[in-house]
């Protein structure tokens, strides 16, 4: 196992305007599972090819343990990577899938009998050994993905959203079943996702790409409890942050107000004058009688979940979601009022950036 | 589709398979007929009884054993040529990256517009300096590089997700384990139809061997047929005799190869 060491990462397709990956640094722990998080496009599964050494870096390092493997080919660089689409070879048996790694590698005949066989019990896939992929479910194709991974124990697994093609049930079982391989390997992972949920459940830390660039690394907790910008905010979490685009003015007392929409938002900002956009998760929001609370709001949308309800709001133009426990005697059109916890306030300013 | 254009297809595709099979029929038929009855009028598909001895006269009229030796080696030789060189080249215009690829695979390409008529004096001027008129070097030689093969396997290689390429590179496989492992596995029903036709191409193959083979023992069966025809020019059955059988290997290829060869027509889109 090995650390993961990504310094300036640059990659530009051929012919594309844009690069797909703008100076990623990045470090990944010996032993440590990352989850690579971000929305479709943003240059995860780009990211983790030019780890893998498929996708060549336009600029930038990578380094795996000690060496420098920027230049090397795929390869020499010992990591392994599970597709989202499996990638099995249909040809081969599943045996023969999970061997073929040990046998391109001349490793000797028995040693790869013991391995593979060790892998397979592992992972459930002793009964399944002789069938081909075609005959295989979707969950056992991804569980025999991840022995053809393992079985060569390398120094980093690369996993590019190895869950989405799969449903919500099975999907679960198999994350706990990543988890259980980390700890019991010790193995050094990098997950990517676009599932958040996924992300919070799964990461020892999250990495949040946004357009090519890293947004925030950090902890599942830090990354809810203090967002890098605007973006991450709203990314993170079910539903995401609320941000509402307001106006800060000084006020006489001391702190400021800020005007966002119909709501008039106290806040303890010293004399903050100018653009501002205040965060708010959805479950710092409450509902009150329509003359009480900062201002009032129309319900747009109620959606019953059972323990909580999500109320979707619009407050003067801006639209902001409440989750309250229970079920709820609310309906959509209602006037009510809105009240913010004023301790879970986060800014930030016209360009998104964190403020404090 | 309605019951009716269901019905019409269905009788669309019997009238095609009819029109091909009956000038087959009437072969089989005239190669079964006493020498006389073939000139009767009306032409009829059953005349009295069978000259199965038709067969064995007209084979032994010339050497065909011999013949038929020849067309096996040279198609087998040439499908197994063929099918190496398309499939190396073919890898690489589909799949390898180095400049100028497309360009040249086009030009590859453009070479399949000239018609082969025009080649044929180059190409003998060639095989005769190198001293293999009359002999299988000169026969095959020709032969083993097919820019049809090249293209329909590109195709196909094409058709292969690339992530298994991607999968087989971390397994620590390079081009030729790729190649070899993971790519021509997968390639089964492309490799196979490309064999087929070639073979059949082989088979029926008439103005290089004609130009090539001098020596009796170096015709192929095409070629014999058509002196048969100089030889016994009046009699129908001999010759439709000798055709019938010239047409059994290839009967015998379809069918051995037919499961492979149908998946690659529908997988390639090629006819
Ligand atoms: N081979 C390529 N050639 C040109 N552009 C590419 C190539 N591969 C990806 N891109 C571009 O790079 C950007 C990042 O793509 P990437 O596949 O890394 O996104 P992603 O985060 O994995 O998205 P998804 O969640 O949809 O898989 C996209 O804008 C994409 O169009
Ligand atoms: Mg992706």
């Amino acid at each position: 196992m090995a650390s993961v060491i990504l310094r300036n990462l640059t990659k530009t397709f051929d012919g594309a305007a844009r690069p797909a990956l703008r100076e990623l640094s990045l470090e990944v722990r010996d032993g440590e599972l990352l989850v690579l998080l971000g929305p479709s496009g943003c240059g995860k599964t780009t990211a983790l090819r030019c780890i893998a050494g498929l996708d060549e870096a336009t600029e930038g390092e990578i380094h795996i343990g000690e060496r420098d493997v920027t230049r090397l080919p795929p390869a020499e660089r010992d990591v392994a990577m599970v597709f989202q689409n499996y990638a099995l070879y249909p040809h081969l048996t599943v045996r023969e899938n999970i061997a073929f790694a040990l046998e391109v590698r001349r490793v000797p005949r028995k040693e790869i009998l013991r391995r593979v066989s060790e892998a397979a019990q592992r992972l459930g896939l002793a009964e399944l050994l002789e069938r081909r992929p075609a005959q295989l479910s979707g969950g056992q194709r991804q569980r025999v993905a991840l022995g053809r991974a393992i079985v060569r124990a390398p120094q980093a697994f690369l996993f590019d959203e190895p869950l989405s093609n799969l449903e919500a049930p099975l999907r679960s079982e198999l994350r706990s079943e990543i988890l259980k391989l980390h700890r019991a390997l010790g193995a050094t992972m990098i997950y990517v996702t676009h599932d958040q949920v996924e992300a919070m459940t799964m990461g020892q830390r999250i990495a949040v790409l946004y357009e090519g660039r890293l947004r925030q690394v950090g902890t599942p907790a830090e990354v809810y409890a203090r967002p890098a910008d605007v973006f991450v905010a709203r990314f993170v979490g079910s539903p995401g942050m609320n941000v509402l685009h307001g106006r800060g003015r000084p006020v006489e007392e001391g702190g400021s107000v800020i005007e966002c929409g119909s709501l008039t938002v106290p806040v303890a900002l010293e004399h903050y004058e100018g653009e501002i956009e205040l965060g708010v998760r959805p479950e710092h929001v409450t509902l009150s009688p329509p003359e009480k609370g900062l201002g009032s709001a129309e319900i747009l949308i109620v959606e019953p979940h059972g323990p909580e309800t999500l109320v979707h709001l619009d407050a003067g133009g801006q639209t902001l979601v409440a989750r309250l426990p229970g079920l709820l005697e609310v309906r959509v059109g209602d006037r009510v009022g809105v009240k913010l916890d004023k301790r879970h306030f986060h800014f930030f300013d016209a360009s998104g950036a964190r403020l404090a | 589709m309605t019951k009716a254009g269901e019905r019409f297809a269905l009788g669309l595709v019997l009238l095609a398979a009819l029109a091909t099979v009956l000038p087959f029929l009437y072969m089989l038929a005239t190669a079964l007929t006493g020498q006389w009855e073939a000139f009767r009028y009306p032409p009829a598909l059953i005349r009295g009884r069978a000259h199965f001895e038709n067969f064995p006269a007209a084979l032994t009229a010339l050497p065909f054993d011999r013949f038929f030796l020849n067309s096996a080696i040279v198609a087998t030789c040439v499908v197994v040529g063929q099918l190496f060189t398309s499939a190396m080249a073919a890898y690489a215009f589909a799949r390898l990256r180095f400049p100028g690829r497309d360009r040249l695979f086009l030009g590859f390409l453009s070479v399949l517009l000239v018609p082969a008529l025009v080649l044929l004096v180059p190409r003998f001027l060639i095989v005769n300096a190198l001293g293999w008129v009359d002999t299988y070097a000169g026969l095959i030689s020709t032969e083993l590089v097919s820019v049809w093969g090249i293209f329909l396997l590109r195709q196909f290689f094409r058709t292969i997700p690339r992530e298994l390429e991607d999968a087989a590179r971390l397994d620590g496989a390079g081009e030729w384990t790729i190649f070899r492992r993971v790519v021509l596995p997968l390639s089964k029903p492309a490799l196979a139809t490309l064999a087929v036709l070639s073979f059949v191409d082989q088979w029926k193959s008439f103005l290089w061997p004609l130009v090539i083979a001098r020596s009796t023992e170096m015709q192929v069966v095409e070629v014999g047929l058509a002196n048969l025809h100089g030889l016994y020019y009046a009699n129908w059955p001999y010759q439709m005799a000798a055709a019938v059988t010239a047409t059994v290997p290839l009967l015998l290829l379809y069918l051995v190869a037919q499961r492979y060869f149908i998946r690659g027509i529908q997988m390639t889109g090629v006819t």
